[in-house]
């Protein structure tokens, strides 16, 4: 085997190598969090009543953590509310934490405390979309009250 | 002679090149023209040639750039991100809405972080194969990699970090990062050391302090042990606004200092004999070349962790386009760096914006790099 043969074994052997060691801290990270979940990744169902216009409605959200960044802790709220008669309403926002679980107060006006199956929650109050978030420990949204022109509801943790 | 010289020199340069200059010759009437000003007309097209590969990598990378803006999972429709964009520099006061601060301020900086990443770690890449004559050196062949894992390690499991709070992970690593480089730097002031010893010289303090990292991370707790794995691989995921401008003075800083010193690059890739010959001082400009890449690479890797495969895939890309000339190739491979960074990132989003983008880089890079050995002709070096 000549040296430029057997040098180019050894920087294959190498790279592989590399490549391997890469994939093997990743899947043992990725297992670790498998094992030890987050909680502040948990997607959360919420169910939701209400009233559309003066029509009772209800029908069901979703709060789910999104990985765009890992300074925040970003959420997309999902969900779809209907009454008797057809008229719906689609549920698309989202909410922001910051890394310490408190809220950004440029965004969010802080209303107050309150108290959800014995747990002490922060009322905070989005300034875009006039949402009500009920917030308990690891940014666990326990309720949240929509108030518009057209609708009022509230969503309740399953 | 020199006609022989020359001609000689373009026929096989021109097997290379896909855009020759004698492609780019045939195209003018070269009627009535001596050989002699045919082979220099030939030779000016060849440099064309190569500017206009240039071009070429910077249209794609803007490209990547701008679709790589446009991807993320928080669901955005790709052509409304723009529109945030623009509607940000439109009214730069207003208030942010959500879909305009999570463009503006998550993924803005996230992509302009690939960037500066891309390109610092590139241009350092090409530096250091140049100044060792080796295809396989990166940024990282000093051991800056270990030693930033190291001081990275320390703050995450231990706690012990030279600032406070967020900080210190980063301070850590930059730190640290200069430790093993620092070591060098100091030997080649005593020692004057070949291209090969520093590169032994490197590899053993990688492993020294990837000995020490490793007891560290035994002993630790599993928590801060995953943060260390998630720090190691490197991501683009913390990258903030404070944190991007660092970055980018760090690149282009030491851009800067490259560029300065690529004719001296040039003159070392012919050898240090060579180089000594015509007044260069060799030992002096490793030393400055060493320090500028050991901050480029110490300075992105302390607020990104360790990405590896652009510094060392990025430079030989460009190569196969624009040759070994660091006056071109430098700037080359920071654009082609730049893309490959992108690139990564752009499929992560699409993949899974859960795995840091250093795993995409190896997957990409590892293959690419083999292939481009495998099929590597000498006389690219």
């Amino acid at each position: 085997m000549s040296e430029y043969t057997g040098n180019r074994v050894i920087i294959v052997a190498l790279v592989a190598l590399l490549v391997v060691a890469t994939f093997t801290a990743y899947g043992l990270t990725t297992f670790w969090q498998a094992t030890h979940p987050d909680p502040h990744q948990q997607t959360r169902e919420y169910s939701i009543t209400g009233v559309i216009g003066d029509e009772p409605c209800s029908g069901s959200c979703q709060i789910e953590y999104v990985p765009e960044s890992h300074t925040v802790y970003l959420y997309s709220i999902t969900g779809h509310v209907s009454s008797q008669s057809g008229k719906e309403v689609t549920l698309k926002s989202g909410v922001v934490f910051q890394k310490d679980d408190s809220m950004d107060r440029n965004r969010y006006d802080y209303v107050g405390t309150d108290v959800i199956e014995d747990q002490e929650v922060d009322i905070w109050e989005d300034k875009e979309n006039s949402c009500r978030y009920y917030v308990g420990d690891t940014c666990q949204i326990l309720r949240l009250e929509i108030h518009t022109e057209e609708y009022m509801l509230i969503g309740v943790l399953n | 002679m020199v006609k022989i010289k020359y001609r000689n020199k373009l026929n096989n340069l021109g097997q290379k090149v896909r855009i020759s200059g004698k492609g780019l010759r045939k195209l003018q009437n070269t009627e009535g023209m001596t050989e002699s000003e045919q082979i220099i007309g030939e030779y000016k097209a060849y440099k064309w040639a190569k500017v206009l590969m240039l071009l070429v990598v910077l249209v794609l990378c803007i490209f990547v750039v701008l679709v790589d803006i446009g991807l993320g999972p928080y669901a955005l429709d790709f052509f409304d991100v723009y529109k945030q964009i623009i509607d940000r520099f439109m009214d730069w006061n207003q208030e942010m809405p959500l879909d305009m601060w999570i463009v503006w301020e998550l993924r803005m900086p996230r992509v302009l972080m690939g960037l500066a990443v891309g390109i610092g770690l590139a241009m350092a890449g090409a530096a250091m194969q140049s100044m060792m004559k080796n295809p396989l050196a990166d940024p990282y062949t000093t051991g800056i990699s270990s030693g930033a894992a190291l001081g990275a390690t320390l703050a995450l499991t231990m706690g012990i970090a030279l600032l406070p709070g967020s900080l210190g992970t980063v301070s850590n690593a930059f730190i640290f990062a200069l430790l093993p480089a620092g070591f060098i730097i100091v030997m080649s002031v005593f020692r004057k050391p070949s291209p090969a010893m520093i590169i032994l010289a490197g590899i053993s303090l990688m492993y020294i302090f990837n000995a020490i990292q490793s007891y560290l991370m035994l002993v630790a707790n599993p928590d801060a042990a995953a943060d260390v794995y998630t720090w190691t691989v490197g991501n683009l995921t913390n990258a903030t606004w404070d944190t991007v401008p660092y970055v980018y003075v760090v690149a282009l800083l030491g851009g800067i200092i490259l560029m300065y010193e690529a004719r001296i690059l040039n003159t070392m890739n012919s050898g240090d004999a060579y180089s000594k010959s015509i007044g260069i001082n060799v030992n002096r400009a490793r030393i400055i070349i060493l320090v500028t890449i050991s901050l480029m690479a110490a300075g992105i890797v302390s607020f990104t962790g360790i990405i590896g495969f652009v510094g060392l895939v990025g430079p030989h890309i460009a190569r196969m386009f624009v040759g070994s000339d660091n006056k071109i190739l430098i700037p080359a491979a920071a654009l082609m760096g730049a893309a490959i960074m992108l690139l990564a990132d752009s499929l992560v989003q699409l993949v899974n914006p859960n795995m840091p983008v250093g795993i995409i880089t190896s997957i990409l890079g590892g293959p690419i790099f083999l292939f481009l050995i495998v099929r590597q002709k000498k006389e690219i070096w």
